[in-house]
């Protein structure tokens, strides 16, 4: 029986299939990515910020093709192919653009040490509190563990958002930060309309930041029809869903 | 009622004492430590490593000070104060080293854009998955559920060190992947003692690459008496253990 998470559909659409249509000549930099998959977006978003020329190429995770497994054994998307070998890990991917693009503007990390310290602290928060924060909203049964997932999730992102400068997490300048985050703001509408999360409860803060974070241009190219995106998220809302964050999250791992 | 994690031995000893002993002047970076904390060690060992500056201050993580939770709100250990700011999680304190003493030799972090991607992911791994079976081994209570973890911390190891290049991880360099995995080969006495684990099962490979971690200089001089851990990690074997990884574990929750 083929598992559920496999009748996704198969191709970018909207905003974001515009953006994929440009991006299909050759590159030194092949982008493997899955148009649904927040943790690509953070990837897809500094790309598109730094305006680093990449190849993007549509994988189902769930049929993967053989040469994207050849150079990526572990199978996961965002990974790229650079020179013809693959990294892979959305943080770190947007760490290695960092690195390997110096000359493309802006940056996502600041220079100062101690300030780019900071920003990962927080990039790390949003990666332990919020998005597991999010998921196990999204995936919670019964409405007991769903109250108490919300409050959880309010708590991180209350947390963070006395952080924020405004109208980014580090003032004027777009960050790791705010790409870290982004991808599941976007998402929130889920959460709201099945899982009794609104941004309000979380106070005007967080509803201001979150507005800055979805009309970033670079994020609002990289999203798909919102429609498209229902049958995914169906399967979180029944704790059915097959893709590795889903399970580690049911299995109380840490997110591969 | 007292936390039964509180009755821990006050100071570090052996070869780590010795190294507390050395960094009692004031200096610009100030190391706020747990002797006995493997998160810890990892960012003593890159201190040892480059010789950089630091005062070593000891925290009781169950009874804090003021000054350090004043700077440091979330209260855990590793955390340096840096030119009266502070910041924390072992990993972002090694990068941030890096950063802010860019003249200290030796780097543990490569130049080259595509290594250090490379070496970033591997630490990941260890701390996505050999940290936390670890802990996961550490804490089962059941025979089965020993078993499983112990699969689980294996099969980790085993991914890793088809990797190692020998006599470390990149080959002859010393580096963030080895400062990184290193406190917990040095406590695996524990789940040999405890949970069935042998170095041995997991072949030749690793068997070296133990060796060569546990004998590093910044390893020994970072170690305390045997002894003196027995009473800490007393309590994770019989999982009652009160520290924030261990509550994380036990409650399937990521490691904060």
């Amino acid at each position: 029986m083929a598992p559920p998470d496999q009748h996704i559909h198969p191709v970018a659409t909207g905003r974001a299939a515009e953006t994929v249509a440009q991006h299909q000549d050759p590159q030194d930099l092949v982008f493997y990515a899955g148009w649904f998959c927040p943790y690509v977006q953070r990837v897809w978003i500094a790309l598109e910020e730094r305006g680093i020329p990449y190849q993007y190429k549509e994988v189902n995770p769930y049929k993967k093709e053989k040469h994207f497994l050849d150079i990526n054994p572990k199978g996961l998307v965002p990974a790229i192919e650079y020179q013809g070998k693959a990294l892979y890990e959305s943080l770190i991917l947007v760490e290695f653009l960092e690195d390997a693009y110096p000359d493309h503007i802006p940056h996502l990390l600041p220079k100062d040490p101690y300030t780019r310290a900071y920003v990962r602290i927080w990039v790390d928060h949003i990666n332990k509190q919020i998005v597991p924060g999010f998921m196990r909203l999204i995936q919670a049964q019964d409405v007991e563990k769903q109250n108490a997932a919300r409050e959880d999730l309010y708590k991180g992102l209350r947390t963070l958002v006395e952080k924020v400068r405004g109208p980014y997490f580090l003032g004027e300048e777009f960050s790791l930060v705010d790409v870290a985050l982004a991808p599941w703001v976007l998402r929130d509408y889920i959460s709201k309309e099945n899982r009794g999360y609104s941004r309000e409860a979380v106070g005007e803060s967080w509803v201001k930041y979150a507005h800055a974070l979805e009309t970033r241009p670079s994020v609002v190219k990289t999203q798909s029809d919102k429609e498209h995106y229902a049958e995914i998220y169906a399967r979180y809302l029944r704790d059915e869903a097959q893709s590795e964050a889903a399970k580690a999250i049911r299995e109380g791992r840490p997110i591969p | 009622m007292s936390i039964p994690d509180q009755q821990i031995h006050p100071v570090a000893t052996g070869r780590a004492a010795e190294t507390v002993a050395q960094h009692q002047d004031p200096q610009e970076l100030i190391f706020y430590s747990g002797w006995f904390c493997p998160f810890v060690q990892r960012t003593w060992i890159a201190l040892e490593e480059r010789g950089i500056p630091y005062q070593y201050k000891e925290i009781n993580p169950y009874k804090k000070e003021k000054h350090f939770l004043d700077i440091n709100p979330k209260g855990l250990v590793p955390a340096i104060e840096y030119k009266g700011k502070a910041l924390y999680e072992s990993l972002i304190l090694i990068e941030f080293l890096e950063d802010a003493y860019p003249d200290y030799k030796p780097h543990l972090l490569p130049t080259d854009p595509y290594t250090r991607a490379y070496s970033r992911i591997w630490v990941d791994h260890i701390s996505k998955t050999v940290v936390a079976s670890f802990f996961r081994l550490l804490q089962a209570q059941e025979a089965d559920k020993q078993k499983a973890a112990l699969e689980d911390f294996t099969g980790s190891l085993r991914t890793l060190v088809e990797k190692v290049k020998g006599p470390y991880f990149l080959g002859d360099e010393f580096t963030y992947v080895d400062a990184a995995i290193a406190p917990w080969v040095v406590r695996d006495y524990l789940i040999q003692e405890h949970r069935g684990y042998t170095r041995e099962a997991l072949g030749e490979g690793w068997v070296k690459y133990a060796h060569a971690l546990e004998t590093r200089e910044s390893v020994l001089k970072t170690q305390s008496d045997k002894k003196h851990y027995a009473e800490i990690y007393g309590r994770y074997l019989r999982d009652e253990a009160q520290s924030e990884a261990a509550k994380a574990t036990r409650e399937g929750r990521v490691i904060p």
